[in-house]
């Protein structure tokens, strides 16, 4: 529809009833923008008619006073109930969300330090093979490969686990 | 379990309008004066126009009890609007530190896991080697043995003798 403003809303299921009870014809796009229409009228009229009750003492009034306080603090209920639900759904999303998200992450952390730790212990391992081989060459070297009834180069680790 | 913990929400009914022409300036205006957004402005006249139709068939005592009921049930949801507004913005700051600590955790973690299988590859050749030569290897290092005692735990124990 070129020209046209397009407006989505959301009410609760409830409300919506009583404003679709409004549309004898039933409820479609043309009959909520109809009435939509009648709506401002009707606020406008009803901003006067609060300036003129303003300056009137009475209990007739009051009456008058307190019914146009009522339209109006309904008016903002109904907007502020499914503005409300739709805050709170989203926090709920948010909220499995970040739940979803701390679970992958304590699982990854987990991960990363257990493979931080395996990557140490291979360093270490590595170092002491490799300590082993440095002293076992200049033997091999002179003897050729050591045989294993000789037993171990270095006796040293015996000594301190054993 | 978590469904359980699942809150129940009231149904939402989702409605579309097209404004055009006159009815589109009018409203505008409208929202523009109020400082609605144009859902707000859309939700309120609507609901607006429901109230009144009520008007007529209550009687003043009525009409006061309903506007005392309604003033506390948007005290309340006010209150519980601010809540979980606060709330969101909370949850989206934990939900962007969590994207970008996993962003950061999908780069290393392959890094290291390429990294130990190189290792492991590395110290294979060298064990195979160590074999080779007689070699006899001492145990791995027991991970799981309990951490070195402190300094204080060394001193309070000697300082007593």
């Amino acid at each position: 529809m070129a020209g046209a403003r397009r407006i989505d809303v959301q009410f609760l299921a409830d409300d919506l009833r009583e404003i679709a009870a409004l549309l004898p014809e039933g409820m479609s796009q043309e009959g909520l923008a109809r009435l939509l229409g009648q709506a401002l009228t009707l606020f406008r009229r009803d901003e006067a008619a609060w300036q003129h009750l303003e300056s009137r003492d009475g209990p007739r009034a009051e009456a008058e006073r307190t019914e146009l306080k009522r339209r109006e603090t309904t008016a903002l209920l109904v907007s502020m109930r499914s503005r409300t639900i739709l805050s709170e759904m989203e926090m709920y999303e948010l909220r499995e969300r970040v739940r979803e998200l701390g679970r992958r992450h304590a699982e990854q952390r987990a991960e990363a330090d257990r493979l931080r730790q395996s990557i140490a212990r291979l360093h270490r391992r590595i170092a002491q093979v490799e300590a082993l081989l440095a002293a076992a060459a200049p033997s091999s070297n002179r003897d050729g490969a050591r045989s294993p009834e000789r037993g171990p180069l270095t006796g040293w680790w015996r000594k301190r686990n054993g | 379990m978590a469904d359980a913990a699942r809150p129940v929400f009231p149904p939402l009914a989702a409605v579309r309008l097209y404004l055009h022409g006159d009815l589109r300036g009018e409203f505008e205006a409208m929202i523009r004066d109020r400082g609605w957004t144009e859902e707000e402005g859309v939700k309120i006249l609507l609901a607006y126009a429901a109230a009144a139709a009520r008007g007529p068939r209550l009687s003043p005592d009525q009409s006061r009890d309903e506007l005392g009921a309604a003033r506390g049930e948007l005290s309340v949801l006010r209150h519980r609007a601010f809540m979980a507004d606060d709330g969101i913005k909370t949850l989206r700051m934990n939900v962007t530190g969590y994207e970008k600590s996993l962003e950061q955790f999908a780069r290393t973690l392959p890094r290291l896991r390429q990294a130990e299988q190189e290792l492991q590859a590395r110290l294979e050749r060298l064990l195979a080697e160590a074999i080779r030569l007689g070699i006899e290897l001492p145990p791995e290092e027991d991970e799981h043995l309990p951490p070195r005692r402190s300094f204080i735990d060394f001193y309070r124990r000697h300082a007593r003798q």
